[in-house]
């Protein structure tokens, strides 16, 4: 970190100030804001902001109830939605002052302090090991499987549940090449053929 | 081809360009009955997002000095796209919210990964390419502008340039309706694909892309050696045609064209002294119109 970066007790308290200050609406674009946030904590923060932007909440109205629906609008499991709700009640709880904050106030910056001071007690514990394979895979599974043909949007150049990637300079129809074979695909018409 | 669903979401351009885009690729269409299916079709299996709805649509950002997956928005976007058999985005630059270093476009491309993983969509990441590989026209499967390491996650690799190379001093030269070339690359799961040539063809609402078979091709690059040659009073060798490259054709492409001014009556051969060693050479010219019978 460079000597003139703020320490992440002055972020927050920027953000905490902010957030009194100026609402939520400004606030909820800053770059800083969201930079500041990781894990239950971003993910409460952008469900706070989508509430927000949609108008469904004022700025200090929202309700954990309100994040955790949003979460599982968002594509998270009823189950990690309700654990995240259970960490923003215990931030709301912790933190008397949020009631007259705004709901990404709250979000951000409280979070923020709250899981910060958390990590800290609990270290690696915090880690989420979720997604991790839990044992290596025996060769028979390979042996034994059959496995689908690879599948092709247009064969052989855009390859199903894979990434392609289109280059060109500007001005080489890279868009137009690139929407004519979503419409070609989408009418089942040939695409790079005369 | 599989026929299916489709979305094209771009963070560069408008609606109304989409529009437009979308109405010259159906002229392509012929009229008719089945231009009505393919309308048909469209209206079914096509769906958008423009820069008007994708500005915020970042897949990643950057937190102090990292960049890091935007979870929400990859979610939500792998949600939106699910089912879909071809979904393009538009464009890396305006879909990764960290610098165009290595590091931080291996999250992008790790996003983006999960996008065609979970939606089982063929997802196309259309990327600029760096300013000196758009001079030189380079075909190869790293010149994405940047860091190399989304060019190593994507399967296969298209590159557009040029139809024909550029020659020195013209680099930066523009010309809309000359053809382009795609390229396939690099192909990880098949053989690669062969390369397309295109011909835009400019309508009232825009351009659309024409398939050049072989024979237009050569049709096309023999009018371009030809306005070559009637620049030329002393002709050109097959020895110019590899080693000059007139009018941007490579030796192959340039003897096609020869060929086939030479069956047109455009272009006559003879064998002359060339040269300091005055051996004799075939020295193609072109025939003026006069001339002709």
């Amino acid at each position: 970190m460079s000597a003139m970066e703020p320490t992440r007790p002055e972020l927050e308290s920027q953000v905490l100030a902010a957030v009194a200050a100026r609402g939520t609406a400004a606030l909820l674009e800053a770059q800083e804001v969201r930079g500041l946030l990781q894990g239950d904590r971003l993910l409460v923060f952008d469900a706070a902001l989508s509430l927000a932007r949609r108008g469904e909440v004022g700025p200090s109205e929202i309700a954990p109830g309100e994040i955790e629906a949003e979460l599982v609008r968002n594509g998270a499991s009823q189950d990690r939605a309700a654990e995240v709700r259970i960490t923003f009640e215990t931030a709301i709880a912790t933190f008397p002052e949020a009631a007259h904050l705004g709901a990404a106030g709250r979000a951000a910056g409280l979070l923020a302090d709250l899981l910060a001071a958390e990590n800290e007690r609990h270290g690696d514990e915090q880690m989420n090991t979720s997604g991790l394979p839990e044992a290596l895979l025996p060769a028979a599974r390979l042996l034994d499987s059959e496995f689908p043909p690879v599948e092709y949007a247009v064969e052989p150049y855009f390859p199903r549940a894979e990434v392609t990637e289109l280059v060109g300079a500007h001005g080489i129809f890279k868009s137009t090449a690139a929407l004519g074979a979503c419409l070609s695909v989408a009418c089942g018409r040939g695409w790079g053929t005369p | 081809m599989t026929k299916g669903r489709t979305v094209f979401i771009t963070l560069e351009d408008s609606e109304r360009t989409l529009a437009d885009r979308m109405r010259a690729w159906l002229q392509s269409v012929p009229a008719g009955q089945e231009r009505e299916n393919a309308e048909r079709d469209l209206r079914a299996n096509f769906a958008y997002l423009a820069r008007e709805q994708a500005r915020d649509l970042a897949l990643t950002f950057t937190n102090r000095a990292t960049t890091e997956r935007h979870e929400p928005v990859v979610r939500h976007l792998s949600a939106l796209v699910k089912g879909a058999v071809l979904v393009v985005l538009e464009t890396a630059s305006r879909l990764h919210g960290g610098p165009e270093l290595n590091e931080a476009l291996a999250v992008f491309a790790q996003a983006i990964e999960r996008i065609a993983i979970d939606s089982g969509a063929a997802v196309v990441v259309v990327r600029h390419v760096s300013k000196e590989a758009a001079r030189e026209q380079t075909i190869d499967s790293y010149v994405g502008r940047g860091g190399g390491a989304l060019s190593d996650a994507a399967r296969s690799i298209l590159v557009m340039t040029p139809n024909v190379k550029r020659r020195k001093g013209e680099e930066n030269a523009y010309d809309p309706s000359a053809p382009v070339k795609l390229t396939h690359a690099k192909a990880n799961l098949s053989a690669r694909g062969p390369t397309i040539v295109w011909q835009p063809v400019e309508t009232k609402d825009g351009v659309y892309l024409r398939v050049l078979s072989g024979v237009e091709e050569t049709t096309t690059n023999a009018q371009r050696l030809l306005a070559y040659l009637r620049g030329c009073p002393d002709g050109v060798t097959p020895t110019d045609l590899h080693k000059k490259k007139p009018a941007g054709l490579g030796r192959d492409a340039a003897m096609a064209a020869v060929e086939f001014l030479l069956a047109s009556g455009s272009v006559a051969q003879s064998q002359e002294q060339r040269g300091r060693t005055k051996q004799a050479a075939t020295v193609y010219r072109a025939v003026a119109t006069r001339e002709r019978p």
